[in-house]
């Protein structure tokens, strides 16, 4: 089956990033460690990567950048004391789409 | 040089009010007002990226509009007093509030906003705060506390003279509803529903409740006396963002899924685009289901890092005034 998504890395950089007409033509969806899933097989969101000078990753690519930094958080999130356990979650895995 | 006449074949109509109908290229001259008009098309409204917040945060609030916004304290490996203003372009730090904590509830305009209730920290988890602090757009001034001291909860107001403080968290989640006039807070009638973890929308006397704890849809409106059930949202989610005012509010983010983004007309909510970067307790401010901005917040529920990330939701198409300077 044709893949549905594409995975690349890029840096928000904020205004200008992800623009008004881009984003109503493409779905976004940002991931931890600046992984950005967008539309596979689709000439808006390959001329978005290209604008944002992102490096297109595979989706096991993708999902180890996603897992490091989610483990690096689960670490941190441990050795937190109880009281700050109660303000946020234990960050928990993210699975990325095929 | 060649005139609009030459390249399309016709004038410029001149027309004493808009048409009430047009269609995209559709170019006239409004005498009444004075204005060169162009329709560009059916109106898209979408989220679309701008200068990120100096502070990454969670579990902040916000007050003003998509243009001249205020986020102010949260949470970030410690208990946040930051406070940012939005120009419209960039984030500015100004002065601390007083008293550091997270999961305020704010309301009014960047120049104009009172803050209160929260999570002070420091104490056992429990703890609420009842703190209200009121800035002027240069400082905070502590005022006076809320009756019920409790964090998570929601808030509406034009200025910082007249604010509702609607639901929150003691524990557990409750249906208390306090109006501010400036000076003191006072009971109101309460909530259908108790929760916590809502948005809040609108004005001191004329608001919503959106959504809450549990992923719950239900919404409330207030009237300035009483809340009445009106229609849920789509999707029920909690730690979600709100903004506008009773007939043209806008709900968004929230668990789970969190980048949902819907639009309320004063009778329903429809689904619109999602959030680019999907999260929840994040900032909001905003006029309409039309103009918002979400800042800050974490991406997901247990996900990692809260994000300094903002997102204006904007319309572009529709009848558009074309600047002649």
């Amino acid at each position: 089956m044709a893949k549905t998504k594409q995975y690349c890395v890029a840096e928000n950089w904020g205004k200008g990033f992800i623009e008004h007409s881009e984003s109503s033509k493409i779905k976004f969806a940002g991931y931890p460690g600046n992984v950005w899933q967008i539309p596979a097989h689709n000439k808006n969101a390959n001329l978005w990567i290209n604008k944002v000078l992102g490096t297109v990753k595979t989706r096991d690519e993708a999902q180890a950048i996603v897992d490091g930094v989610v483990t690096a958080e689960q670490t941190a999130w441990d050795a937190l004391s109880d009281e700050e356990k109660t303000i946020r979650l234990r960050p928990s895995d993210i699975t990325l789409e095929e | 040089m060649a005139t609009y006449k030459d390249i399309h074949g016709s004038k410029i109509q001149n027309v004493s009010s808009d048409p009430p109908t047009s269609v995209a290229g559709d170019l006239w001259y409004n005498s009444t007002s004075g204005e060169l008009k162009v329709n560009l098309g059916t109106p898209v409204v979408a989220w679309s990226t701008v200068n990120s917040l100096n502070q990454a945060r969670t579990s902040t609030s916000g007050a003003g509009t998509a243009t001249a916004a205020i986020v102010v304290g949260g949470y970030s490996s410690t208990y946040l007093a930051d406070t940012e203003v939005w120009n419209g372009t960039n984030w500015t730090e100004v002065n601390n509030l007083n008293a550091a904590r997270n999961s305020t509830g704010s309301a009014g305009t960047s120049t104009s906003t009172l803050t209160f209730g929260g999570f002070p920290g420091g104490g056992p988890p429990t703890t609420q705060a009842g703190a209200t602090e009121l800035w002027n757009g240069t400082n905070w001034t502590e005022v006076n506390d809320l009756n019920t001291a409790r964090r998570t909860l929601a808030g509406a107001g034009a200025s910082n003279t007249a604010v509702i403080a609607m639901g929150g968290f003691l524990p557990p989640g409750t249906n208390v509803v306090e109006t501010w006039n400036g000076t003191n807070w006072t009971e109101v009638n309460d909530l259908n529903t108790p929760r916590y973890a809502a948005a809040g929308a609108g004005i001191q006397t004329a608001a919503l409740l959106i959504g809450g704890a549990g992923g719950t849809p239900l919404t409330e409106s207030w009237n300035g006396s009483n809340w009445t059930e009106v229609n849920d949202l789509n999707t029920g989610r909690e730690a979600l963002m709100g903004s506008g005012v009773q007939t043209s509010a806008l709900a968004y983010g929230g668990a789970t899924p969190a980048g949902v983004t819907e639009q309320w007309n004063g009778t329903n909510w429809t689904e619109a685009n999602d959030l680019n970067t999907a999260r929840l307790r994040a900032a909001s401010a905003g006029a309409t289901n039309t103009s918002a901005l979400a800042s800050g917040g974490v991406p997901a529920p247990g996900t990692p890092s809260d994000v300094a990330l903002v997102e204006q939701w904007s319309v572009s198409g529709g009848v558009s005034t074309i600047d002649l300077s």
